[in-house]
């Protein structure tokens, strides 16, 4: 079983990540890091985007926007190696002229590689080393030159559309991608060069004082334990040369400092990565703020303080310098446990350590990567029992997709409550997080229906739902390539809201989905004259029995959602995108509640209603995000564009299918192979020209959209 | 889906008369799925239409109207607005669901959930009409203290004069804030001590500004330099599109000269807060403005030698900053001339400005500075000044009367009010039978003062443009909109803490006092202050990117909704209904479906 999954798990992420990777150079030997190493690396606590969490965690969504996967695989001498995040991410800071080798860069477009003078691989798949695209002459001086421009043009205020057009143009984007993702990785790359490298300025020639200096360079601790009295000397000194030797050590100091990081909440530099001096502090430290507190800023603490900050600053300083001089040497494994237990008992004692733990056993399980592959074997099971309809076999199958899609959905639930308890949070708080829960609670929905119609219709939908929503997730997970655990923005801070409005929202969507999903079967039914009236009834009054729910929840969620405006900025109702959107599903549920009463739509009505419906929900669920106008503005995403279309022009024919079937009815005929034939010969041409008219359209609109 | 058959039946049956059909109509599943149809598409619309128009402009257009016109493809189609249809939608609501629907107690769910639904939209009515809303800004309390002169306000003691009660809220033009104080004997009160003035610091306020709405302050200020009044042309008289070249004049009988603002724009400002329709002399002399035939102030104040372009308007209405052109004239001349007939009799006469002016009659009066010359064959053969004025009627003494009927020219001066007189406009003057009619051939005057004036937003305090108009001290300022409220409010703690290591805003609070019952109340986000039937919400905080030892202040969102808590209640309502029809209708199905399962089973 666990190979099977492990195959399937291969095969998803050989067709949608994409991350099977080789590169054309390939570097000629690897060491892998000794497997203690990586235990204790990946478990050290980080403060990143606001929130402690594993190296792990940061190594993975790290090398996911720079690789497009949470992983790295290459070949070195026809030898296929794999190596994890954490381990990538030990090759930056400790083995820095591996990494520089490693092919991580994914760039897909070879335009954008033309445009700076690279030679783009054979296949689009290849990644692109780091030293591969610095060792061209002048690449990245190109580079940074096109995306200086480029983000001249686009944060010009008075040159909107020219900024929106340029940042749309396909090369672009990929410029700006790729000098983001080699902005990051030479940053990661050089977190520790303070420590590896030391400074440029031998202190033992500059003064006899100095006896412990080294060839032409200073050890960072060194030079911070006596940078008063250096300073001192250079100041007394009239030697000009001296002066200047100093005056350079300095500014080396800055630009080491800077690259490791320092205290300035904004950029991402550098690893936060020592619990703070003083337990009241909440912010971690990180290296480049020691230096800079041992040095630049020094006078801002008095004297005691000093001594008593470098007390503390300076074995950090020197820890770094042991671990990076030292990476060969078995010492290595002892310091870094040294290091790692300094820290790890420091963040227990403040109370911290207890989520990292529940974090790394929650990257360990993957819940959400176990759940994907039993749906999809539930799927496929499912699809036996058609073969043989009514058969003892076939209802035996049926019993393994039941308890598949139960296993699969409890491994999704059990995924989402373990980021609701990292999070100390109701499920709920970002678009990433929208996705397992509404796939969740549409299978839920699903499994109840089949509960009580046990016709296996719901089945077969929660399968595909199951599927289909978790490779949204990862796909969205791969695509923002950012922490998925956020902190929140103070406004959505209220648990109370959290709970009620949000999840009741979501509820509304996954009925709503799953309404519009059931309604297909009754349209492909009618349209391909396939299936009972029986059936179509049933289906019909799923669809029927699904929409009211979710218009309970929707529209109470809706209503909420404008209570919690209405105590957090006055505003009951503010036509904002998304209100919008939940208030069209509501709309479009009461429609077809209304039109059904007055009786001016039948069983076809109801479920072209209800797929409408669905491109309603997927309207206000993603493409209101991409408006860039309004207040939720927590999931603006780029690139979903063109799948939006996709979806839309998927659903319009299903639409035109369905509006179709109602204007050229065909009789049913017993024979059931007869009447296939006839209605797939006497609808195909009117249907073929009517979707190939929506698709033109739809096409039409989105090449219009793509080229601005 | 019974219900229709045996509906349509019973149609067939009977005649029905043109008022009961009419009545089926609109109690009718017909007009409820056309108009739920209508405001599907119109919501979907209106939230296209955010990104190019803003949520303001598409929200007026699409949201908040009667009707509108869209281009569908490049095809013009008149559509309700939500209004129009949200109005429809009660009515269709209340006939159908509620007067016409079989009411049982064993089918409780629909009725109830219906009610909130009318309970929902009555609020949403309420709520539009009778919301004011605006912002306060409050700095943490530290030494600073506005200069005493700059605002001082009136704090109504405990159990004291209701005078400043929600009253003076009212957010009419002309006139509005501290109409309230003036009319009241102001010394009197403080002397009775009934009403303390005191000063106020930055920390306090009884005051919040509209984040959309502009009006103009005409400040008169006392001996001591202290504000007596203010006179308020609010946003209704600023609003509507200003064509170019358009100017508006103001005048009121407190006020002793005649406020023109003209080339009003309502942006100056791009996304990054510069200033690139603020244009100077050399500027608007370059290639790129010179046709625009951009006016540069040439008066006094700090806008001297500066002129104004209009700028694309911020999707975000409230990134707006307008900017407009003033000019004060403590005097106006008009040289009026008309083909004369001398048969005229009467001891009155009325002016009327042709058609045009119809409406406005009583813009122009006569005034303590205007007079009337008579002119005959290039001679002036008559002059009056300080005739009387009652209403439209200007009475001459019994010389001057001679004088107006054996003249061939008349020249006047007057004082008017919101019309601007423009060369060419003609007037008639009437008398009880007859009239005669005439151009204006020359308007004389020059401003006595002009400036050009910047929108004035908090934080940034205001700076008025001040000048003298017969010995007294005047102002005149383009603010945010500002209501007063009943009670002031103190800042005496805010706090702001960032998810560590980031930027981002974890929480904000505000620690306040209401100042005149010592009420302390903690405003956090998602936990407003309600007092009086204000609400005050923690909106924000400023100024952006302040570091560790800047002074922040916080904005606190305030509004008066008289239907506040109604959506919550209808929730709950609507919630009710429903689950209690959808639990009904699932139980009923299942009792069917073991029911045919059952008669299934024994029949194999």
């Amino acid at each position: 079983m666990i190979t099977l999954i492990k195959s399937l798990k291969l095969i998803l992420l050989f067709t949608f990540t994409a991350s099977l990777n080789f590169s054309a150079e390939a570097i000629e030997s690897y060491k892998k890091w000794d497997a203690e190493i990586v235990e204790i690396f990946k478990a050290m606590p980080v403060q990143e985007e606001g929130r402690l969490k594993p190296v792990q965690t940061v190594a993975r969504y790290k090398l996911m926007r720079i690789n497009n996967s949470k992983r790295l695989s290459f070949e070195v001498k026809g030898e296929k190696i794999k190596v994890s995040a954490t381990e990538w991410l030990l090759d930056c800071l400790f083995r820095p002229e591996v990494a520089k080798q490693l092919p991580i860069f994914k760039v897909n477009n070879p335009d954008v590689l033309e445009a700076i003078g690279v030679e783009p691989h054979k296949s689009p798949r290849e990644r692109y080393s780091y030293k591969e695209i610095s060792s061209v002459d002048g690449a990245m001086g190109k580079l940074e030159e096109r995306s200086k421009e480029l983000e001249a043009i686009i944060n010009d205020p008075d040159k909107e559309e020219e900024g929106k057009k340029a940042r749309r143009d396909p090369v672009n984007a990929g410029l700006l991608s790729l000098r983001s993702n080699l902005a990051e990785f030479f940053y990661t790359l050089n977190a520790f060069n303070f420590a590896r490298n030391g400074i440029a300025v031998d202190l033992g020639e500059a003064s006899e004082d100095f006896k412990k200096a080294e060839g032409g360079r200073s050890r960072v601790s060194y030079f911070l334990s006596e940078f008063d009295k250096v300073i001192d000397l250079a100041r007394n000194s009239d030697q000009r040369d001296f002066i200047d030797l100093i005056s350079n050590g300095l500014n080396d100091l800055n630009n080491v400092m800077r690259v490791a990081g320092v205290k300035d909440n904004i950029s991402s530099i550098g690893l936060a990565m020592f619990p703070p001096m003083s337990n009241n502090d909440e912010e971690w430290i990180k290296p480049g703020y020691l230096i800079d507190q041992l040095s630049f800023r020094k006078n801002e603490l008095s004297v005691q303080d000093q001594k008593k900050f470098a007390q503390w600053a300076l074995p950090k300083v020197q820890i770094l310098e042991r671990l990076t001089r030292n990476v060969e040497s078995p010492s290595f494994a002892t310091d870094l446990r040294a290091l790692s237990d300094e820290i790890v008992s420091k963040a227990k004692e403040r109370g911290e350590y207890k989520n990292i733990e529940l974090e790394l056993l929650n990257n360990r399980l993957g819940l959400f990567h176990w759940a994907l592959p039993f749906y999809i074997m539930a799927f496929i099971l499912l699809a036996l029992t058609w073969l043989g309809q009514g058969t003892k076999v076939s209802k035996f199958l049926t019993y393994g997709v039941i308890a598949m899609t139960v296993f699969a959905t409890i491994a999704l639930i059990a995924g989402i409550c373990f980021r609701s308890v990292l999070l100390g949070r109701p499920p709920i708080s970002t678009l990433y997080e929208t996705i397992p829960f509404i796939t969740g609670t549409a299978v839920i929905l699903c499994l109840i229906i089949e509960f009580f119609d046990r016709k296996g219709i719901a089945l077969a939908c929660s399968t595909m739902i199951g599927i289909i929503g978790l490779f949204l997730a990862f796909r969205f997970e791969i695509k923002e390539a950012r922490d998925t655990l956020k902190v929140l923005e103070a406004v959505l801070r209220s648990n109370f809201w959290l709970a009620t409005h949000v999840i009741a929202i979501n509820i509304g969507y996954a009925a709503a989905i799953l309404g519009g999903v059931i309604a297909h079967l009754y349209i492909f039914s009618s349209f391909f004259n396939i299936g009972s009236k029986d059936f179509r009834k049933s289906v019909t009054r799923m669809v029927y029995g699904v929409t009211c729910f979710g218009l309970l929840f929707a529209l109470v969620g809706t209503v909420l959602g404008g209570v919690w405006a209405n105590d957090s900025w006055g505003r009951f109702w503010g036509w904002d995108p998304k209100e919008n959107g939940a208030l069209m599903i509501c709309i479009g549920a009461l429609i077809l509640l209304h039109a059904r009463m007055g009786g001016y739509i039948k069983e076809l009505g109801i479920n072209v209603i209800a797929v409408l419906i669905l491109m309603i929900t997927v309207f206000s669920w993603w493409h209101v995000n991409q408006l860039e106008t309004g207040l939720h503005s927590y999931g603006f995403t780029s690139g979903i564009m063109f799948w939006l279309f996709i979806v839309y022009a998927i659903e319009s024919a299903v639409i035109t299918m369905g509006i179709s079937c109602s204007i050229f009815r065909v009789p049913e005929r017993k024979a059931r192979l007869a009447a296939y034939r006839l209605s797939l010969s006497d609808l195909f041409p009117l249907a073929f020209f009517l979707l190939a008219f929506i698709f033109t359209i739809v096409f039409v609109n989105l090449a219009k959209i793509s080229t601005g | 889906m019974n219900e229709t058959v045996t509906e349509a039946g019973r149609a067939t049956r009977k005649k029905k008369s043109f008022l009961s059909k009419l009545y089926d109509f609109f109690s009718g599943y017909l007009l409820a799925v056309i108009l739920l149809t209508f405001l599907l598409a119109l919501t979907y619309f209106g939230t296209m239409a955010q990104v190019k128009m803003g949520l303001y402009e598409a929200s007026e257009k699409y949201f908040e109207s009667f009707f509108l016109v869209d281009k569908i493809g490049s095809v013009p189609v008149l559509l309700p607005g939500v209004y129009l249809v949200s109005a429809l939608l009660f009515l269709n609501l209340t006939l159908g669901a509620i007067v016409r629907a079989r009411k049982s107690w064993r089918r409780p769910g629909m009725l109830i959930a219906h009610s909130g639904i009318l309970y929902i939209l009555l609020a949403g009515f309420v709520a539009f009409h009778y919301t004011k809303e605006g912002n306060m800004l409050l700095y943490e309390p530290g030494v600073k203290i506005i200069n005493k002169t700059d605002r001082s306000i009136m704090i109504p003691l405990p159990g004291g004069d209701k005078a400043l009660q929600p009253e003076s809220l009212e957010p009419e033009g002309f006139d509005v804030r501290l109409k309230a104080l003036q009319h009241l004997p102001l010394k009197e009160l403080v002397k009775s001590g009934n009403v303390k003035s005191i000063p106020l610091g930055d920390h306090q306020s009884d005051e919040i500004y509209s984040l959309l709405n502009w009006s103009i302050e005409v400040t008169k200020y006392n001996s001591d330099d202290e504000r007596e009044f203010i006179h308020v042309i609010g946003p209704d008289q600023l609003s509507g599109s200003w064509k170019e070249g358009e100017a508006r004049s103001f005048k009121h009988d407190d006020i002793p000269f005649l406020l023109k603002v003209s080339g009003y724009v309502k942006n100056i400002m791009n996304s990054k807060g510069q200033l690139p329709g603020l244009l100077s002399q050399k500027q608007i002399e370059s290639d790129e403005y010179k046709k625009k035939n951009i006016r540069v102030v040439v008066g006094e104040g700090e806008t001297k030698g500066y002129g104004i372009n209009s700028v694309p308007t911020n999707k975000t209405m409230e990134r707006n900053l307008p900017a407009a052109y003033f000019d004060i004239f403590t005097e106006i001349g008009i040289e009026y001339n008309s083909e004369f007939e001398s048969n005229i009799a009467g001891k009155a006469i009325l002016i009327e400005f042709g058609e045009r002016i119809e409406k406005n009659r009583a813009l122009y009066v006569f005034g303590e500075n205007g007079f009337m010359r008579s002119h005959k064959d290039g001679k002036l053969v008559g002059e009056s000044v300080g005739y009387s004025v009652d209403g439209l009627e200007v009475k001459f003494s019994a010389r001057e009367e001679e004088n107006v009927q054996a003249a061939d020219k008349l020249e006047m001066r007057m004082l008017f009010a919101s019309e601007d007189p423009k060369l060419g406009d003609e007037i008639t003057i009437k008398d009880r039978n007859t009239s005669f009619a005439g151009k204006i051939l020359k308007i004389d005057q020059e401003p006595n003062y002009s400036a050009l004036l910047i929108g004035s937003s908090p934080p940034i305090p205001p700076r008025p443009f001040t000048f003298s108009v017969g010995g007294e001290k005047w102002s005149v300022d383009l603010t945010r909109h500002r209501y007063t409220l009943p009670f002031a409010i103190e800042l005496e703690n805010f706090q702001k803490e960032d998810h560590p290591g980031t930027m981002r805003a974890r929480e904000y609070s505000s620690d306040v006092i209401k100042i005149n019952t010592g009420r302390k109340v903690h405003i956090s986000m998602n936990k407003p202050m309600r007092d009086a039937g204000y609400t005050l919400y923690q909106a924000s905080w400023g100024p952006e990117g302040a570091g560790p030892n800047d002074r922040l202040y916080t904005s606190l969102a305030v509004s008066h909704n008289p239907a506040d808590q109604w959506p919550k209640y209808g929730t709950y309502v609507i919630a009710i209904g429903m689950t209690i029809h959808f639990v009904q209708k699932l139980f009923s199905y299942l009792k069917r479906n073991n029911r045919s399962r059952r008669r299934k089973e024994d029949s194999q």
